[in-house]
């Protein structure tokens, strides 16, 4: 088990450090990145299933965030769920371009030795999340939960999803929706999302 | 497609799970729903949380410097310049008529304020200089109540002290106006606006409001794709911003 060092912005709440990027201060993106990196690069690893780009994706995304400080509105949600959105959005991106699962899919297996749940001790913050967001997806009927996880984990499009499944494009579509309206709820009666990160 | 087809969209779109035409057309749709974009802020959410499920890997020690380094070489120029915009402009309508009025009202305000100081003060400098700020006043109460001008809202931004701001911006008359409200008072500080175009902010005027109302007069055009943004300035007459960003429009 590999253990993080004490993280910069351990006593800072979310809302602090973006106060702090739209002031320019560095120490602030400092401490967004001890807390978020491991989330946003596993993520993006999972996605694009090759660590180097997906070393360049997290990069891209903390370097966005920076610059854009204020295309994050704390009213609508968590910088968190934010910063993982970007990694999503230029991970799929990428996955896109390259345009070749099956590549995906040996770089996967060859770094697969790498992506091990025990491998990091997360933040505490993240960890909650992950769990919660663990338990709302186990609520999800099992074709609403598949088919999120072929979108938004395997970077897959809803007409990639439904030739996956061999389903009617409009069953992908509905299951996706209404897999992510049933998720909302969960995750809004669980209050992660309705702390803000606050 | 229909409103309703494409709302069905939008949480496929927040998993950015669209193929590219339909995307397309979300995306303009978004500029001009504001329904939609609301729906899209939580799903947008729901979807950043769905990406704690992919689990965490230790990112090496040398990534965490790359950024802090590149971030060193990031000008605030360029991190000020991305507006945030609250609604797509439109052509004025019942809400942009009501928005006119307020700032209507707050240019009596002011006219009042300017008025009370001209008695006040009774010195012919005084006098003069109170002159030409009626006049600047009045042009912009003929530029807010025009039926050409379009309205924005100034979106705050998470640095905003407060206070409410909306750019009126007439494309026949060639010019446009930034009303505020319920801004306090910086101290030792200044409010600054900026024309920001092709990622360059060029600074409008500094101002420092009275009991929370401004107006600053923008004298030139405001183009598509430029933006207005106001920021929080430790001093007067800066070229480029030092402060941060407390509220912008953009037409784009």
């Amino acid at each position: 088990m590999r253990r993080s060092a004490p993280e910069a912005g351990d006593l800072v709440d979310d809302a602090g450090l973006v106060r702090g990027l739209a002031a320019g201060d560095r120490q602030s993106l400092a401490a967004l990145y001890d807390r978020y990196a491991n989330a946003a690069l596993g993520l993006a690893f999972k996605i694009c299933g090759n660590r180097t780009i997906a070393e360049d994706i997290v990069q891209e995304a903390f370097l966005a965030f920076w610059q854009r400080p204020d295309s994050f509105d704390v009213k609508r949600g968590s910088p968190g769920a934010f910063l993982m959105g970007i990694v999503h959005h230029k991970a799929v991106d990428a996955v896109r371009r390259e345009s070749s699962v099956h590549r995906r899919e040996e770089n996967f297996a060859m770094d697969a030795q790498d992506f091990s749940g025990d491998e990091v001790v997360e933040a505490a913050w993240v960890s909650i999340r992950r769990q919660k967001v663990l338990a709302a997806l186990s609520q999800l009927s099992d074709v609403q939960r598949q088919a999120l996880e072929l979108a938004y984990l395997q970077g897959l499009t809803y007409s990639e999803v439904a030739s996956r499944l061999d389903i009617p494009l409009g069953t992908a579509k509905t299951r996706m929706r209404d897999g992510m309206i049933r998720l909302r709820t969960l995750l809004s009666q669980s209050e992660v999302t309705a702390t803000h990160d606050s | 497609m229909t409103h309703d087809e494409l709302k069905s969209l939008v949480p496929v779109f927040a998993l950015d799970a669209l193929g590219s035409e339909e995307e397309q057309e979300l995306v303009a749709h978004l500029k001009v729903c504001l329904e939609c974009s609301n729906i899209l802020a939580e799903h947008r959410e729901t979807a950043g949380m769905l990406g704690f499920a992919a689990g965490s890997l230790q990112a090496p020690g040398d990534l965490r410097d790359r950024i802090l380094s590149q971030a060193a070489k990031t000008s605030r120029l360029q991190a000020i310049a991305p507006p945030v915009q609250l609604k797509s402009p439109s052509r004025r309508s019942w809400g942009g008529q009501w928005a006119g009025l307020a700032a209507a009202a707050c240019v009596v305000a002011l006219v009042a304020v300017g008025l009370t100081f001209l008695r006040i003060g009774g010195q012919a400098d005084r006098l003069d200089r109170q002159e030409q700020v009626i006049a600047q006043q009045r042009e912009v109460l003929n530029l807010i109540t025009s039926p050409d001008s379009i309205v924005l809202a100034m979106a705050p931004t998470e640095a905003s002290p407060g206070g409410e701001g909306r750019a009126f911006i007439s494309d026949r008359e060639g010019a446009a106006a930034v009303v505020v409200s319920g801004l306090r008072d910086p101290g030792d500080d200044v409010y600054t606006l900026w024309l920001i175009v092709d990622g360059e902010p060029q600074p409008v005027a500094d101002f420092v409001p009275h009991d929370g109302l401004a107006l600053v007069p923008v004298d030139g055009a405001v183009e598509p794709e430029m933006t207005l943004a106001v920021t929080v300035e430790p001093n007067r007459g800066n070229t480029s911003p030092r402060g941060p960003v407390i509220m912008a429009a953009s037409r784009a």
